[in-house]
């Protein structure tokens, strides 16, 4: 009987996501299934498969097109979720590229990155609209405003430390992208 | 693709898929044949040969063959537009070497 290893944990850099899991299949742990936090490994060779994260977008009959030209490459989808999925091949110890050129690792890292620009967009959104509403509407009681204005600041703060600092490993790595693109392919 | 269309040049990947698919060929046998041609000096990843295979096909350069056939992988040959284009991209290759070389006097 395979025995399975349940690990809870969460990551704001898919970059340390995918570093991670090519860690525990070096240490023979091979990822095999991921739901919202929560990810399965079972045993198997040290180093067997190669790991990757790929940001899909919204687009969902292309990312089922890309997937199944994926798999016709020998790369197997572990798992989807939230508009990115987990990939994985037997690479031989070697790490899984899925993107060679300047450009194309520039549109993911733009697209991974995007998420702390959206949430944080949404969260403010939100504040605003709760703000607005509390204090325009008529026989909203003082506490209801003051709690409401709370909430709303909380929310812009959160925004703000999300854009700030989750998303920047991702900024960094645009950067560094666009100024080796400037000089070669 | 679209720096390279300004600049008029092909990315190393597109100049090797296009060489590649003077030959109908499928995705794997793409990646697997720019190895071999090119000694392992060039290997395109899965995911920027999927982005390519896709512009090139919606600029007419390659077409897919069994699109419709299902459980086949789908293979890919260059078009007489994308044989002009590469011939055009080898001619000014070739004029690029001879501008070095002029200069350099071959060193």
């Amino acid at each position: 009987m395979t025995t399975s290893t349940t690990i809870k944990k969460s990551f704001t850099d898919f970059g340390k996501e995918q570093e991670w899991l090519n860690q525990m299949s070096a240490e023979g742990e091979a990822f095999v299934s991921y739901h919202g936090g929560t990810y399965i490994f079972v045993k198997d060779e040290p180093g067997a498969w190669s790991y990757a994260i790929e940001i899909l977008g919204q687009d969902r009959k292309g990312a089922e097109s890309y997937l199944s030209f994926l798999e016709d490459t020998g790369i197997e989808t572990v798992a989807t979720y939230a508009g990115r999925a987990y990939l994985r091949k037997r690479n031989g110890g070697a790490p899984l590229e899925l993107h060679s050129d300047l450009e194309s690792r520039l549109s993911q890292a733009k697209k991974a990155g995007a998420i702390w620009s959206v949430i944080p967009l949404t969260q403010v959104s939100i504040a605003l609209f709760l703000t607005i509403s509390a204090f325009t509407e008529a026989g909203t009681s003082d506490l209801a405003k003051g709690i409401t204005l709370v909430i709303g600041i909380i929310l812009i703060v959160a925004a703000i430390i999300e854009h700030v600092h989750f998303g920047k490993p991702y900024r960094e790595r645009i950067k560094q992208l666009k100024k080796e693109l400037s000089i070669k392919e | 693709m679209g720096r390279h269309e300004d600049s008029g040049a092909l990315s190393e990947p597109t100049f090797y898929i296009l060489l590649s698919l003077h030959e109908p060929m499928h995705g794997y046998a793409i990646m697997q044949n720019v190895q071999a041609i090119t000694n392992g000096r060039v290997a395109i990843g899965a995911g920027t040969l999927y982005g390519a295979l896709t512009a090139l096909a919606e600029k007419n350069w390659i077409r897919a063959l069994n699109e419709h056939v299902s459980g086949r992988r789908k293979e890919y040959v260059i078009t007489e537009q994308g044989r002009h284009a590469f011939s055009e991209e080898v001619g000014r290759l070739s004029r690029l070497i001879a501008d070095a070389k002029a200069i350099t006097k071959g060193n």
